[in-house]
């Protein structure tokens, strides 16, 4: 914009603001060029015309007058050595997923992870939309979407400070004094992968000064790098005023097994369990008292509900707290199913197998998860457990867990406690199955297909198939899956099944033949 | 005729989103049936919700579609899924003799354009009824210009604040008053205009300007007869006095190859404007190509972004001639490489002087070279060339997606500058050419 021009654009403005019947127009007279055609007879023309010409032909002549502006901005450019762009089919795929609904989203873990395997990036017009959904879920697919991101893709998150966090790099740029919670503890959390010591030290320094709420989200993240030169720091925190925070460094406590907390546990509970030799049956008793120093590690005197006594709420926190090796090492046994197996001869079995259940769980323990699930299962109360159970183990113990269970209940999918695992819980892991296991599922489904008879067996299929088949077959069994169902659905005994269930499974083989195709496409 | 088209340009032929979506649905070898081809012709059948599966061809010489489906849409899905699979899988379609319905659609396309053609002879020998028509709507437009002058020099006789505070409904009856002298171009300024007005202080400099530029249209109206031959056709458009095609197509025309460089859509109260822009490799010059159409209707015809043709382009009269139509083409072939282009000081030049020539230039086409597309503080965008020079930017749905594509390093864009912002409509990174 040209500043000479704005005095003449004021003096035009105002004239006209005011109106010619207020004020007569008087022509402007500029230097040069502009001077001299702006200047008119005015006796030929009305001033309203003098006035909308003049204003006509500086607008022209700033226009056609303009220059660009000029800067000194640079930008640091992306390296163009790159991990090789997907093929625009597979990126097709991507776009189908990101454009589709909560049920096409599912897919979006499979196309990130074959994409990974292959060593291939997004390309450039998908990668904002990807970030972006990624923002809205960045717990479960942050880091998955990191690893298919390339040069580009980590070059455009350092560029838009909306997608920064995607860069574990980004967490380093922290001032411990004046940075934002959020930034802290992403912080806290990298610098105890790389230097536990230093970041402690850092949280100890501040310590005092945090909220409750802040000190207990803080403790959480000592459990990245846990060493037993954090001992000495939660030691103290087990005396801090907030419940949380006690009950928090006492979880963080019961992970270091050669602390000095886990021996007092274990000192409490050695002299209340024993194994009559001559009987064989397990002798436990139940603790006499909570004494101030078990309160002062954690326990709580007044039970959680009216349904358990308080001496066994004491035996039961006991269990929790003690780390679970204490059992093998303390009755002289090589497994845990020979533990448990003792457990049983107890008249206090019952508590013992809640407090085993409760450790598994707090200590994070996948053997002790997986032993307690080959319990033969009597009690509703223990279906609840599953889940749980299973989301401390590994992907591979789960798999193996799940084969195990398969080839040893001969109705296959079709007995109720083959049937919740299957369908309900492995639903909720994101991991595909391996082949071996997924094998075994398609034979039971065959079999169960061939023989269907009544409407409620089809339930059974549609869930089964919708809920686990679509979403964690492995991609070498789906042209086999597909073509088992397809049979399914040409056969006569399709005929029968109800319009709801049929749509079901209909869908569900759209759904496995875009897998299908999708994987196909990383191919070429 | 292997894979020249991308999916993408594919699917910006979609009408909507969910054609899109629905396109890409039906994009799978297991849905489709009879897959066939012959020269410029590909054909298939594909199994609908019906008993009888939907027969779907194309020329994908065009594009032009046709489908059996009851749809209305166009493309229809059937006819996107069609080409997408011809984008990514061209080998399953095997060359061969067409069924009849495919050879019957080509037959019947032939004869269209013979009849086309047959008809704008006949409708260039009646010029007595012409030359009454023509006298007629300048008796009209004149008086409606007249009316027009009075009341612009009633609102600056007022004075700018009394306008200001004038109900909506002043700005409406002097609008329609130009619809009913068959002025619609001006009655569109007037409507634009009356936005303005309404913006308080901050847009009086702004509703003088237009105001003074509306009148300037009104005075060389007076004196038209006085001026060159284009002049007069500029200020006739700015009226809204369009010249009838079959007149354009009488002009010389112009031969090169001409690369289909960008374009973009526009909704205008219920009518969707559609520019493609076209560049004359060997002529070094633009053409701008204007097609309407009414609400959901779809454009009739279409131009994919990188497609060159070879053809001949007729300017519409103007002193600085850019809108045009297409004459005659022949096959088209794809091109991925830009044109070279120019730097941001250069452009302004070319800018300039359009502007002297023919001052009513809304989008003035640019192709630049070595541009950054870069974040600015307050969180717009803007073009940086190698100069330094900048053009602020025009918000867009895929800046993001723009920005990623550039990477930080110079590209070449096109698009159109107004005077206030640039809208960048294709880039070309990398020998790939990208269409927003």
């Amino acid at each position: 914009m040209d500043s000479s021009l704005a005095p003449l654009w004021k003096e035009i403005t105002s004239a006209a603001l005011l109106g010619t019947e207020r004020q007569p127009f008087k022509p402007i007279t500029p230097q040069g060029n502009l001077g001299q055609i702006l200047q008119m007879d005015t006796a030929k023309l009305s001033p309203e015309a003098a006035l909308l010409l003049s204003a006509a032909t500086l607008s022209l002549y700033q226009q056609a007058g303009q220059l660009p502006q000029t800067s000194t901005d640079t930008i640091e450019p992306c390296t163009l050595d790159d991990l090789p762009r997907c093929s625009s089919r597979a990126a097709g795929f991507l776009a189908q997923i990101l454009d589709g609904n909560y049920e096409t989203r599912q897919l979006l873990w499979e196309w990130l992870t074959v994409a990974e395997q292959k060593g291939q990036r997004v390309p450039e017009l998908y990668l904002p939309r990807l970030l972006e959904l990624g923002r809205s879920d960045f717990l479960q697919l942050g880091a998955k979407i990191l690893s298919v991101l390339g040069q580009r893709g980590r070059w455009l998150a350092t560029q838009i400070s909306e997608w920064n966090h995607y860069l574990p790099e980004s967490a380093m740029d922290v001032n411990w004094e004046t940075s934002s919670k959020k930034e802290r503890l992403a912080y806290l959390d990298r610098l105890r992968q790389v230097n536990p010591a230093q970041a402690r030290g850092l949280l100890q320094s501040t310590w005092k000064e945090e909220t409750a709420e802040a000190r207990r989200e803080f403790l959480e993240k000592l459990e990245t790098g846990l060493s037993s030169a954090d001992e000495p720091f939660l030691e103290e925190a087990l005396n801090d005023r907030s419940k949380n925070i006690r009950r928090k460094a006492a979880d963080l406590l019961i992970g270091l097994p050669e602390s000095g907390y886990c021996d007092r546990m274990i000192q409490r509970l050695t002299p209340l369990i024993q194994l009559n030799e001559k009987t064989q049956i397990l002798e436990v008793t139940l603790p006499t008292a909570c004494d101030a120093s078990m309160k002062q590690d954690g326990m709580e005197s007044e039970p959680e509900s009216q349904q358990i006594g308080g001496r066994a709420w004491w035996l039961l926190q006991l269990m929790v707290a003690t780390p679970l090796k204490f059992w093998q090492e303390h009755l002289n046994l090589n497994t845990i199913a020979e533990v448990i197996e003792l457990g049983k001869t107890s008249e206090w079995s019952e508590i013992l197998h809640q407090g085993w259940l409760r450790a598994a769980k707090r200590q994070k323990n996948s053997e002790w998860a997986q032993a307690l699930l080959l319990l033969p299962k009597d009690s509703d109360a223990f279906y609840q457990e599953i889940q749980p159970l299973l989301a401390l183990l590994q992907p591979e113990q789960r798999d193996a867990f799940c084969c195990q269970l398969l080839q040893t209940k001969s109705l296959g999918i079709k007995d109720q406690y083959v049937y919740l695992v299957v369908a309900h819980n492995l639903n909720r892991f994101n991991d595909l199955w391996s082949d071996k296991f997924a094998d075994l599922v398609l034979q039971s489904l065959s079999d169960h297909l061939s023989n269907c008879r009544s409407p409620s067996d089809y339930d059974l299929l549609g869930i089964v198939v919708d809920y686990s088949i679509v979403l964690h077959f492995p991609a070498s069994i789906l042209s086999k899956t597909i073509s088992v169902l397809k049979t399914f659905l040409q056969s006569n005994v399709a005929e029968q099944i109800p319009s709801i269930q049929l749509q079901s499974l209909q869908r569900s083989m759209t759904r496995l033949q875009f897998r299908q195709d999708m994987n196909q496409a990383f191919k070429t | 005729m292997s894979s020249q088209w991308t999916p993408e340009q594919v699917l910006a032929l979609a009408p909507d989103a969910a054609s899109a979506k629905n396109g890409r649905g039906l994009a799978f070898l297991q849905k489709w049936s009879a897959l066939g081809r012959c020269a410029t012709i590909v054909w298939g059948e594909c199994q609908g919700s019906g008993k009888n599966p939907y027969r779907t061809q194309i020329d994908v010489g065009e594009p032009a579609f046709r489908c059996s489906c009851p749809s209305r849409k166009f493309p229809c899905k059937h006819g996107l899924g069609l080409f997408l699979i011809l984008a990514e899988q061209s080998s399953e379609f095997e060359e061969k003799e067409p069924p009849a319905w495919v050879s019957e659609w080509v037959a019947t396309r032939t004869q269209r354009a013979e009849k086309q053609a047959a008809k704008q002879q006949e409708a260039a020998t009646n010029p007595i009824a012409q030359a009454k028509r023509a006298t007629a709507r300048q008796q009209k437009v004149s008086a409606g210009i007249q009316d027009l002058r009075l009341w612009l020099e009633d609102r600056i006789r007022q004075g700018l604040v009394t306008a200001q505070q004038e109900p909506y409904q002043v700005w409406d009856t002097i609008a329609a008053r130009m619809v009913d002298a068959q002025a619609p171009g001006l009655a569109r300024r007037l409507r634009n205009l009356a936005g303005i007005a309404h913006t308080g202080s901050n847009g009086n400099q702004q509703l003088l300007e237009q105001l003074g530029r509306l009148y300037l249209i009104t005075e060389g109206f007076q004196h038209i007869e006085s001026l060159a031959p284009e002049v007069q056709a500029d200020l006739k458009t700015q009226i809204g006095w369009m010249i009838n095609q079959e007149e354009v197509l009488k002009e010389p025309a112009t031969k090169d190859v001409w690369l289909v460089v960008g374009q973009h859509i526009e909704v205008e109260d219920k009518l969707k404007v559609r520019r493609i822009w076209l560049f004359g490799i060997a002529t070094n010059r633009f053409a701008l190509l204007l097609d309407f159409a009414h609400g959901n209707q779809p454009f009739s015809e279409h131009l994919i972004n990188g497609t060159c043709l070879e053809a001949e382009v007729v300017f519409y009269p103007s002193a600085y001639p850019l809108r045009a139509l297409l004459k005659t083409r022949q096959e088209a072939a794809r091109l991925t490489k830009s044109p070279p282009g120019i730097s941001i000081s250069a452009a302004i030049e070319q800018y300039s002087a359009a502007i002297a020539r023919s001052p009513w230039i809304e989008q003035f086409p640019m192709l630049l070279e070595s541009v950054l597309f870069m974040k600015q503080p307050d969180d717009s965008w803007k073009l940086q060339d190698a100069a330094g020079y900048c053009f602020p930017c025009c918000s867009n749905t895929n800046e993001s997606a723009i920005f990623a594509i550039g990477g930080g390093h110079p590209m070449t864009g096109f698009g159109e500058w107004d005077g206030n912002r640039f809208r960048l409509l294709t880039s070309w990174v990398e020998g790939e050419m990208y269409g927003f």
